[in-house]
């Protein structure tokens, strides 16, 4: 029996255009996979990646990355960022790697007149973002609230269909499968979703997660509260794309806002 | 950099059928290279994936203790496809092994304490691990009374006879057996774990409790450890949970903000009662 690791031969990569709200995910994902001991295989492939994305200066009616302490030109995670300006790009550059890409490629400073119109599209996005959140005492409020029964009403109507974990920057939990052949295989990692039942069900048939509630519960939690405790991070940066692509219209803000108002004094 | 995903060869040098129903088997397993065992430092209490090549990983708790050199043992419950696998392979075949992985019994904290081991049916496996290494004489004089509470179904559904002789033949560690359903010839007690502890009434000085099976036996005996006074940062609880890396990253076998892989699997009652469970202790 031969165990063999697939060589790190990967060349680097550029993501490009990705938005300021995913380059800010990535800051939590750096977290959850370094650490003390960190994933071999997200590092190495980070460590080739450079991160060029765009700002929005037309934000979406379901983004709120300014209640989440980004905004639609956050430089959080980026190492390069553009904002349009019409027939041109403002290129900012945050980090070495931003720095290292651009080396001579004869890029010419941004003029003031340039960087005026960039600050105004800036706050033109920043006034015509969606509703947002309140963030502040929304923890404490989520721990106090786990039991309440309003979970059950908020998510009743949740489908489960996990599109909401697989659209999500931040959603990075993920299951390890063998797949083998004759006299060879491979064991790798998919993306999972904590919306479905067999992601917790214990090969008892015992399921902590045996319901629609819980789960839900766990993916508001999860990214509201235990990443606070566990990473000193939120693991929502308010793209948006979960109220967006949601099947039912199950809007994580008003989700949010009803538990915060839940009055659980007995 | 180390990889914490890559499996180390392991050799099955035997597999005991230890239940009458024949699905539970304890495997031992012997390392194919010398440095693997040299880097293998465990204590009772963790645990281990062990790789069924081609089929997948199981974390299971190392049932064997590091006082015994030269392997390790886990007990294997036939429920899906890779313990089933495991199941159908012969003596002689190479499987795999990841670990040490979580946190172990805290036997600093255990030292010169009485302890009391709770064990239902399966969940006895890292309880076993745990008594064989405090009554080990390297180790007896470091811990002081040894009290075993350990129950299952029926007779033939207790793991580990051998053991259980051995320990039932010393003077210095008070064994219980219990079954919930009793048989011709059974000479131990009848009852459900529970009710038995509150019969046996351990006593609570100078002691730890801890606690390891299934959901509805640990529910129940807690309460009955409290009203023996037990304090709850004394009470130590072993979790099981579905498993996929076993470093934490994964993201599904959390008890609120802990990981029970990498945070775990031992809390202390204390822990967690102060986190958001779906669980109902």
């Amino acid at each position: 029996m031969d165990v063999r690791v697939p060589s790190d031969d990967r060349e680097e990569q550029v993501i490009f255009g990705l938005r300021p709200c995913d380059a800010k995910g990535f800051l939590l994902l750096d977290r959850v996979f370094g650490g003390d001991r960190p994933d071999p295989y997200y590092k190495s492939r980070r460590a080739k990646t450079v991160l060029v994305s765009m700002g929005c200066t037309e934000p979406g009616c379901s983004c709120f990355c300014l209640s989440l302490g980004g905004g639609p030109v956050s430089a959080d995670g980026s190492d390069i960022l553009l904002i349009d300006i019409g027939d041109e790009y403002v290129m900012q550059v945050y980090s070495d790697k931003g720095t290292s890409l651009l080396e001579g490629k004869g890029l010419d400073d941004a003029e003031e007149d340039k960087l005026k119109i960039a600050a105004e599209s800036v706050k033109k996005a920043e006034d015509h973002m969606g509703p947002g959140l309140e963030i502040g005492g929304l923890k404490e409020r989520l721990d106090e609230v786990f039991d309440d029964p309003v979970w059950m009403s908020l998510t009743e109507k949740c489908l489960g269909c996990g599109v909401c974990t697989y659209l999500c920057p931040t959603c990075y939990c993920f299951d390890m499968c063998d797949e083998s052949f004759v006299a060879d295989g491979k064991r790798i990692r998919v993306w999972d979703s904590c919306q479905f039942p067999l992601f917790t069900l214990q090969a008892s048939g015992f399921n902590p997660r045996s319901t629609v509630k819980e789960r839900y519960r766990q993916r508001i939690m999860h990214k509201f509260s235990y990443l606070l405790d566990d990473q000193d991070m939120l693991g929502c940066v308010g793209c948006g794309r979960c109220v967006k692509e949601c099947p039912v219209n199950l809007d994580i803000r008003q989700v949010l806002t009803a538990l915060s108002k839940v009055d659980s004094r007995e | 950099m180390n990889n914490p995903y890559i499996p180390f060869p392991v050799r099955i040098k035997d597999a005991l059928v230890e239940t009458e129903d024949q699905n539970i088997k304890t495997f031992s397993l012997s390392f194919v290279n010398k440095e693997d065992e040299t880097n293998f430092r465990y204590t009772p209490g963790q645990f281990a994936e062990l790789t069924v090549f081609g089929k997948g990983e199981a974390p299971f708790g190392m049932a064997s203790s590091p006082t015994q050199p030269g392997g390790l043992e886990f007990s294997v419950s036939k429920v899906g496809v890779v313990t089933s696998a495991l199941h159908n392979m012969e003596v002689g075949e190479i499987i795999g092994v990841r670990g040490p992985l979580g946190n172990g019994y805290p036997l600093e904290t255990l030292k010169d304490k009485n302890i009391v081991l709770i064990g239902g049916g399966f969940g006895f496996s890292t309880l076993r691990s745990l008594t064989n290494f405090v009554i080990d004489e390297s180790n007896r004089s470091r811990f002081r009374d040894i009290t075993v509470i350990y129950g299952a179904r029926r007779p033939g559904f207790l793991l580990y006879k051998g053991d259980l002789e051995r320990w039932h033949e010393r003077s210095d560690i008070r064994l219980h057996l219990t079954v919930d359903q009793a048989e011709n010839g059974w000479k131990g007690l009848v009852g459900f774990v529970p009710a038995i502890t509150k019969e046996i009434a351990p006593s609570r000085e100078n002691a730890f409790g801890l606690v390891c099976g299934p959901p509805a036996m640990i529910k129940y005996t807690l309460p009955v450890l409290r009203e023996l006074g037990f304090p709850d940062d004394r009470i130590l609880l072993s979790l099981e949970m579905k498993m996929k890396c076993g470093i934490g990253m994964c993201g599904r076998c959390n008890v609120g903000s802990k990981y029970v892989c990498r945070d775990g699997p031992v809390f202390s009652y204390a822990e967690l009662k102060n986190l958001t469970s779906d669980h109902a202790f």
